[in-house]
């Protein structure tokens, strides 16, 4: 088991490297602008240019470049510094942190309990207007664009905007250090936007999973036993868990990704409104800064599950 | 068998399921008898409607929306009237039930101790603690070694066999009166095949159970059996001892299955040899054709499609269980003449061919 995680976190840091490398070359390539223009001022002069881009280092081959940057990330734990703010990136993305984890938890215990009690009641019934109900919203929710969505729910529920406004709107984010109630209620529709998708997913495999199982032959062997028909349906619902338990590592990309659109609707200042900025005034440290850190944790979570799932399936031994 | 011994008295049981292609009539008007003490096999074909009645005994095709006539009296109750709360107390204390495959009937991710535990706590109010005793003592008793270490596995650590024993050991938590197998052995080793039979019937021997033991294969009840059903198409065909049922069948399915039997060089297996009264075959003959549909079975006698013996009109009149000449115990529902009948018997159990037989018998006549 030691050796599988170690061998696992090994090939994390392979992947790391790649995404590293993949976005260095992304926006150096094709760039949203030139970092050296933006920051010379109007009309500059092509030596002013030529010397932002020297103090930058963007004068460098890009392999240079990269080289350099791995090297300070993977030795040094140093992200760089912004083009912009001179701020270290790891400070900025640290101080942004809270927001994001705030809203990706939220959305996640939603999208994991919400997605499993629906999943769980349209497994049961399955054919009743409950099911077909529930599974059509589902399927509205995995269509739809999670930006849509939360223009959407702004323009439906928003507190300022909206057509019944029962819930604080975009920009309404307070840190929970400051004010927990406010914290909660500027959360709500950012937390149900981001689940929507995902706990969708996820109820449409729970429906799937717990129907098969509900006609497995050890279903009828709790039924022959005697058990009450909830200690049954609890032992299908312990069985139809772990595949979903899988898309849970891969549905997380989605989530982080729907979390930083999610955070540019609802204007919270996270991660994904600093990646986003970053993106739009070609900040390539905190761009890079900002993708790595993404990236890591999905490979980190990755694991986790993996290795969690080791423990709910006491069939799979991984070496 | 007069009526006061009988622990089971099945009476015109009938289960159909609606679905989309029409009415499956898996079990249509059948009536048997389980003496305390005993051992009963129904045996037929896979679709034969054999295992859909037992699982009717229990209650479990309820929930697939199955229509139930007839009646099942457990002793003074009858089973298939009784309220589905009512029915869950009896199953798996006083009726407990043994599928065919061991690995899919058991939860793959429960140790097997704590489904044995389970089993007894859902009808006994017993601490965790003397329910697991009693699971040790449970897995010891069917043969499992080393049970107090074994009873925090899980089934894919145990061995095909110990599956099934683990499965039995389930069912006798509770010491239950009657205990229904399902092809027991089926999904088994041929050599575990017999562990698992012995088992069951030093249990009977021991625990005093009576026994329905479901099979396709008259080898399996031949070792067991008190009283064997033979069942086609949703309808038992032929019902008897199992010594008469082996010395003089009557019914051309039951000698169908009685010639489908593998056997080594012309003789068949062990106690089978003896109750046959040494049948001599030249090679395996399987029965023709396969079961019927049973949305819409055959007219007139469900088995004329595939009986080598049928005439034209034995597709028009249903053929009715009636006892079998000079035996009372011995029923059949076959619309060929007595006479005829065991004159076709003696020449394939001699080993003709079922077209040899008909000639042969056909000469006698003549």
């Amino acid at each position: 088991m030691i050796r599988y995680i170690v061998r696992r976190l090994l090939w994390g840091v392979v992947i790391l490297v790649v995404v590293c490398a993949i976005t260095f070359i992304l926006f150096r390539v094709l760039p949203t602008a030139n970092p050296a223009v933006l920051r010379a001022g109007r009309d500059p002069q092509p030596k002013l240019i030529h010397e932002i881009e020297q103090i930058l280092g963007l004068n460098k081959p890009i392999y240079v470049q990269l080289w350099e940057y791995l090297k300070e990330v993977f030795f040094h734990f140093n992200f760089g510094y912004s083009f912009y703010s001179q701020a270290p990136v790891l400070q900025l993305i640290v101080e942004r942190l809270p927001a994001t984890v705030s809203l990706c938890v939220g959305g996640a215990i939603l999208w994991l309990g919400g997605g499993m009690l629906v999943g769980i009641i349209a497994g049961l019934n399955r054919g009743t207007y409950a099911d077909r109900f529930s599974m059509t919203a589902a399927l509205v929710a995995i269509s739809a664009p999670e930006f849509w969505l939360g223009l959407v729910a702004l323009y439906l529920f928003a507190s300022d905007i909206g057509k019944i406004p029962i819930f604080p709107g975009a920009g309404s984010y307070v840190p929970f250090s400051q004010d927990p109630s406010k914290w909660f209620g500027s959360l709500i529709l950012p937390w149900i936007v981001v689940a929507a998708g995902s706990a969708a997913v996820f109820a449409r495999l729970m429906r799937g999973n717990l129907a098969d199982t509900m006609s497995e032959d050890f279903i009828r062997t709790a039924r022959a036993k005697g058990l009450p028909e909830r200690a049954v349906t609890r032992q299908g619902v312990r069985h139809a868990v772990n595949p979903a338990f899988t898309a849970f590592g891969l549905e997380l990309g989605f989530l982080l990704g729907g979390a930083l659109l999610i955070e540019i609707v609802f204007n919270i200042p996270g991660v994904g409104t600093l990646n986003y900025h970053a993106i739009l005034s070609s900040d390539f440290p905190v761009i890079q800064g900002t993708v790595l850190l993404a990236a890591m944790f999905i490979v980190i979570m990755n694991i986790v599950v993996d290795v969690l799932y080791a423990f709910l399936d006491p069939r799979v031994r991984y070496s | 068998m007069s009526t006061e011994e009988l622990l089971l008295r099945v009476e015109g049981l009938s289960v159909a399921f609606p679905t989309e292609d029409g009415v499956v009539r898996a079990v249509d008007g059948i009536s048997y008898g389980v003496t305390k003490g005993k051992t009963l096999g129904i045996v037929g074909e896979s679709g034969s409607g054999k295992t859909v009645a037992s699982l009717t005994t229990l209650g479990l095709t309820r929930r697939q929306g199955a229509d139930i006539k007839g009646r099942i009296m457990f002793e003074d109750r009858d089973l298939v009237a009784m309220s589905e709360d009512d029915l869950r107390k009896v199953r798996g204390n006083e009726v407990a039930m043994v599928f065919q495959d061991p690995l899919s009937s058991l939860h793959p991710l429960y140790t097997v101790g704590k489904q044995l535990v389970e089993a007894v706590r859902a009808h006994r109010d017993v601490s965790k603690k003397a329910a697991r005793e009693r699971a040790i003592e449970m897995l010891g008793y069917v043969g499992i070694p080393d049970p107090a270490r074994r009873i925090d596995d899980f089934p894919h650590e145990f061995s095909g066999g110990m599956r099934q024993r683990a499965m039995i050991a389930m069912a006798l938590m509770n010491e239950p009166r009657l205990l229904i197998a399902d092809e027991p052995t089926t999904a088994l080793d041929v050599t575990v095949q017999a562990q698992i039979l012995a088992l069951m019937e030093r249990l009977q021997r021991e625990l005093g159970m009576a026994i329905v033991i479901i099979t396709h294969d008259l080898g399996v009840v031949a070792e067991m059996a008190d009283d064997i059903a033979v069942m086609y198409a949703g309808n038992i065909v032929e019902y008897a001892t199992a010594q008469t049922l082996f010395e003089r069948p009557e019914h051309p399915y039951t000698w169908g299955l009685l010639r489908s039997i593998p056997t080594i060089e012309g003789q068949t297996w062990g106690s089978m040899r003896e109750r046959s009264g040494n049948v001599e075959r030249r090679e395996l003959v399987p029965i023709q054709g396969s079961p019927p549909s049973l949305i819409s079975p055959p007219s007139g006698c469900r088995f004329h499609p595939r009986c080598p013996y049928a005439e034209p009109s034995h597709a028009e009149i249903v053929p009715l269980l009636q006892p079998v000449a000079e035996e009372p115990q011995h029923v059949s529902a076959c619309l060929l003449a007595d006479e005829y009948r065991r004159r076709l018997w003696e020449r394939l159990r001699t080993g003709d061919t079922p077209a040899e037989a008909i000639a042969g018998a056909g000469e006698e006549a003549a």
